[in-house]
């Protein structure tokens, strides 16, 4: 009995479903308590001549009919299949001039005059990896001194000076660099390069001054360990990198930034912020002959010591360990962890195939539009399983060494199906890789490079760290001729010498007790197929 | 057992570099770098420091290259086209619509929103997995956002795929195909983005300055409400676009596009949009009021704000309100960057280096085509909010007072303003959304000497007289955190009639 009124309820609201196309219901359905023969019980006096979800189905039907004649105007174009296209014709560029003074130092500038700003910059081959231990963190803190007084200026001079110009003086430090540059408008170019050459060579790091920049840099600590990536990202580079100085932390420690003494920045200064290893940058509504004739008077007083970090890092080489740290903190509600391994370094022509590749494991996270569609096999298992909140491959290189690897954050009681996507995804890239796949990646690393130089700033922050670590800027048609050569093939071998059976550095933090131990990880670099 | 594993590379190595050479001689045909580049071993590319032979470059650019004017076209049926070209290898190109939050009715209250997260989904065209393999594929970036007033839907990309993004940009726009899964998701996504508002105070406030202080349009929510969750689904969104997103309420711009290959190719994909006679903007009248809204915080978060009488409509009060904005300043107690962040504006001298119990302190103006607010917002610490609304009010009074402000300070203040504009220009998106907005809201751009001609006949007496109109509009309050300490609404208006 319960069969046949599943089978005549079933045959209702078929035919129902048909009535409802035709538009003539009553009569549809009459006929099917004829037709069937079972009286049912529950028959109430008015039965809806359409039921609910009849109307929804039509409705869904009728958008999908929709479909059906796409119009050929809107197709003419766009592909979803990648392929090559050349850019020659479109990548001309203004000229980058470089210039290299008598004592080493070098000028480069990228000059579009019909700008009406301009960024103008000091960019330094220093950085925190070449402090001393004892004195870990005098990198950043001399970046904080100088903006604090110099001979010619105060501080709240030089403040003042730089805001009456509507213009914006800024710096930062890395592990390998440190930035000093102003953004404003055409005719303070030459105040700006002034300004700059006067903090670089005449700040006087007044004892005061020095004391309560002690609590601004402790402050700033407390602000980046509230930004979990940060923190991941240097406990990351304090395991991959242990007993060595690139696995120091760019801030250094608490009780250093309290002890560090005037003597030390002075000798900081003096041993790294030297001429050969500096490079004057300016672009946007600036002439190469009056930097460099600037530069020429402005920056005199600089060392002209012949070390370079070259030779630094030949004494002091980082070395990768495989190794991991984690910080279990279960009141967390969100768990983060990164994978790395051993990447390239700047100049090693595999780094242009560890950028594609880190184009293809991609980056994601759970408010972006593309998420389930995305090219990124990665980013598709991680939104489709909703195992993620976001995932992000990263690429970092140094003058020895580098880190290649992924960093994702996710809810507790997912880790270890995302740990195991993220391995197999990355220990893929040894084995199988379709053309089509790069093909894609290398669209993509070529826009995302050249899109982001929009605007002086961002062409000055290209042309400083280009000559740093390659002692020349590499001409997008050239970089791009680079990223054209790798295929399918470069990226299994690159993946090959990179990544299988590779050591890796794990850093996690957060409600981590579900993330697979060091060995399960180390085990996925390859895959066992017999 | 690793031996074995390592024997299988090798084999696979060996494998990858035959399928290698194949693939290389197929390019090959292509062109003759990729066969000198990977004949052989690609290994043996030298070092990043080494240029690479065999390249071919275009010329250089002059150092000079001719701004190119903004050339606009309008089709039959209503719409705007406008361009500009430049030198740089991307473009940037956006569609601009008339239609915001203001337009919405109580049915279809939150569908800007919705919209917003609907953007560049299925259309009836193409489904969502190949629109986004689409932009994928030339490494493009797309976007959409949505205000009260204006939507925008922007594409970023190389200029080879000028006919792509044009393409892609306009079938997302004019045919969406509005799936019910897909509108689900995106509702869920608001729903939790509706969770997670205590993240943003400043947001929150500036929401419930514009729900107490206007009544009509510009009152309506911006953030989808609660209830909006179950109400809005596909046909909300079908008849809000066939209403509201008409010919001439339309502008395509671009930044970095040849103006006819930008017409040639838009044209036909835009000249049978209906022309629907644009109705009736909808109309606000600002009223004043106050929102508080107890929350679990250890801060107290309030903003005071005023009417910007005339809006951009009025547009010597919209730059003068602009640089009073620079003029007051402030910003976070403790932030980021250096000298150039306004460490010499008003606010931050006065009030920030004076008052550590104060974590931030900025003022912010919000213009909209016939209206606009103008105030302070403050965040401190809950014991002492009375304190930190009477400094706000007596900040607004003093710069509504003649001989408060002093030359030099709004002389920076007009400084600040004219790099800002300046450099913010630099940028090809900005570029681009400057076109479509102003062309929104002007029918024209005007060019930038306008602007900072008008910017330097700025005078002391324009800004107290301007000041001094915006506070003698009715007060709106608003404030979100431990509210305890924050004073009446009567007695901080009364600080403002009594002068």
């Amino acid at each position: 009995m319960a069969f046949r009124r599943i089978l005549s309820a079933a045959v209702r609201r078929r035919s129902a479903a048909a009535a409802a196309a035709a538009g003539n219901a009553r009569e549809a359905s009459t006929a099917v308590a004829a037709g069937s023969g079972v009286i049912t019980p529950d028959v109430t006096p008015v039965r809806p001549q359409v039921m609910m979800y009849d109307r929804i189905a039509e409705a869904v039907n009728a958008r999908l009919r929709r479909l059906e004649q796409p119009d050929p105007r809107f197709l003419r174009y766009a592909s979803p299949v990648p392929a090559h296209a050349d850019h020659t014709a479109i990548l001309a560029a203004p000229e980058t001039r470089v210039t290299t003074l008598p004592n080493g130092l070098r000028v480069a500038t990228e000059s579009s005059l019909a700008a009406r700003t301009a960024t103008v910059g000091v960019w330094i081959d220093a950085g925190s990896r070449y402090e001393t231990e004892e004195a870990a963190g005098v990198a950043h803190f001399v970046e904080h001194m100088l903006f604090k007084g110099t001979g010619k200026r105060s501080a709240s001079q030089l403040e003042q000076e730089i805001e009456d110009i509507g213009g914006h003086l800024n710096a930062y430090t890395s592990r390998e660099q440190t930035t000093y540059y102003a953004k404003i408008l055409d005719k303070d170019v030459p105040r700006a390069l002034e300004i700059l050459a006067d903090i670089l060579q005449g700040s006087k790091l007044e004892q005061d001054r020095i004391e309560r920049e002690r609590d601004v840099i402790l402050r700033e600590m407390e602000e980046v360990e509230g930004q979990s990536e940060e923190v991941i990202f240097d406990h990351l580079h304090a395991t991959a990198f242990q007993y060595t100085s690139l696995g120091r932390p760019i801030l250094g420690s608490a009780d250093n930034v309290r002890s560090i003494t005037k003597k030390d920045l002075q000798e900081y200064i003096a041993t790294h912020y030297t001429a050969p290893r500096m490079v004057i940058t300016a672009a946007g509504a600036v002439k190469h002959d009056d930097i460099v004739k600037m530069a020429t008077k402005l920056f005199d007083k600089l060392p002209t010591d012949p070390t370079t970090t070259s030779m630094l890092v030949a004494k002091q080489p980082a070395s990768f360990t495989g190794s991991e740290v984690r910080i279990i903190d279960d009141d967390m509600p969100l768990a983060q962890f990164a994978v790395a391994f051993n990447g390239a370094s700047w100049v090693d022509p595999d780094s242009i195939a560890l950028m594609v590749m880190q184009s293809m494991l991609g980056s994601w996270n759970k408010s972006a539009g593309g998420g389930k569609h995305m090219g990124s096999e990665l980013v598709q298992r991680a939104a489709i399983n909703d195992i993620a909140e976001s995932i992000m491959a990263f690429n970092t290189n140094y003058k020895d060494t580098g880190l290649f690897g992924v960093y994702a954050v996710a809810k507790p009681d997912c880790l270890d199906d995302l740990a195991f996507a993220i391995m197999q995804e990355i220990s893929k890239l040894s084995y199988r890789v379709t053309e089509e796949d790069v093909i894609r990646a290398r669209n993509q690393l070529k826009a995302s490079i050249q899109l982001h130089l929009d605007g002086s700033t961002a062409v000055v922050e290209d042309i400083g760290r280009q000559l740093l670590i390659y002692g020349r800027r590499i001409p997008i048609p050239e970089l791009f001729a680079r990223i054209d050569a790798v295929d399918a093939g470069t990226v299994k071998r690159v993946a090959n010498r990179f990544i299988f059976d590779q050591d890796i550095a794990i850093a996690a933090m957060g409600p981590i007790q579900g993330l697979p131990d060091y060995n399960w990880f180390r085990r996925r670099t390859y895959m066992l197929r017999y | 057992m690793y031996r074995i594993v390592g024997s299988h590379l090798h084999s696979l190595k060996r494998h990858g570099s035959s399928r290698f050479a194949s693939t290389s001689v197929v390019k090959q045909s292509s062109g003759g770098l990729f066969g000198w580049l990977l004949g052989g071993k690609s290994s043996q590319l030298p070092p990043l420091n080494v240029p690479l032979p065999g390249i071919t470059f275009p010329p250089p650019l002059p150092d000079f290259v001719e701004p190119s004017k903004t050339k606009v076209t309008t089709l039959p049926n209503g719409i705007k086209i406008a361009s500009e070209t430049s030198a740089s290898p991307a473009s940037s190109v956006g569609l601009y619509i008339d239609c915001g939050s203001i337009y919405e009715t109580p049915a279809s209250s939150g569908a800007s929103h919705l919209l917003e997260r609907m953007a560049f989904k299925s259309t009836t065209n193409r489904s969502h997995l190949r629109l986004v393999r689409e932009v994928e594929s030339i490494g493009g970036n797309v976007s959409a956002s949505a205000s009260r007033e204006q939507m925008c839907y922007t594409y970023d990309a190389f200029k080879t795929y000028v006919p792509e993004m044009i393409e892609v940009l306009i079938d997302s726009v004019r045919n969406p195909a509005f799936f019910d899964w897909e509108v689900k998701e995106q509702l869920q996504k608001i729903n939790a983005e509706i969770a997670e508002v205590s993240d943003n105070p400043q947001g929150l406030l500036l929401e419930a300055l514009h729900s107490a202080g206007y009544s009509g349009a510009l009152a309506k929510p911006l953030m989808a409400p609660q209830s909006a969750i179950h109400r809005l689904d596909s046909s909300i969104l079908e008849e809000f676009i066939a209403e509201n997103y008409t010919a001439p309420r339309m502008v395509l711009a671009a930044s970095g596009v040849e103006h006819d290959e930008l017409v040639s190719i838009a044209e036909p994909l835009l000249s049978d949009l209906p022309t629907v006679k644009r109705s009736e903007e909808p109309k606000s009248v600002y009223v004043g009021g106050d929102y508080r809204c107890q929350a679990d915080s250890d801060k107290t978060h309030v903003a005071l704000a005023f009417e910007v009488p005339g809006g951009w409509y009025e547009e010597k009060t919209a730059i003068i309100v602009t640089v009073l904005q620079m003029l007051m300043g402030g910003g976070g107690s403790f932030s980021a960057g250096g000298p150039g962040k306004g460490m010499h504006s008003r606010l931050y001298l006065r009030i920030l280096n004076n008052y550590h119990q104060i974590k931030s302190f900025s003022a912010f103006n919000s213009i909209y085509n016939h209206s606009g607010l103008f105030g302070i917002h403050a965040t401190t610490i809950p014991n002492f909010a009375s304190k930190a609304v009477d400094l706000a009010a007596a900040e607004l009074l003093e710069v509504a007072t003649p001989g408060q402000v002093t030359q030099e300070q709004l002389d920076r203040a007009k400084q600040v303003t004219k790099s800002a504009v300046l450099m913010n220009l630099e940028s090809r998106v900005v570029a681009s959304e400057d076109i479509g907005r102003q062309i929104l809201t002007y029918g024209e751009r005007k060019p930038i000497e306008h602007f900072l001609k008008d910017l330097e006949a700025i005078t002391l007496n324009d800004i107290s007289s301007t000041a001094k109109k915006i506070i003698s509009s009715p007060l709106t309050m608003a404030s979100w955190g431990d509210v305890i300490h924050v004073p009446s609404y009567e007695s901080v208006s009364q600080k403002f009639f009594s002068k």
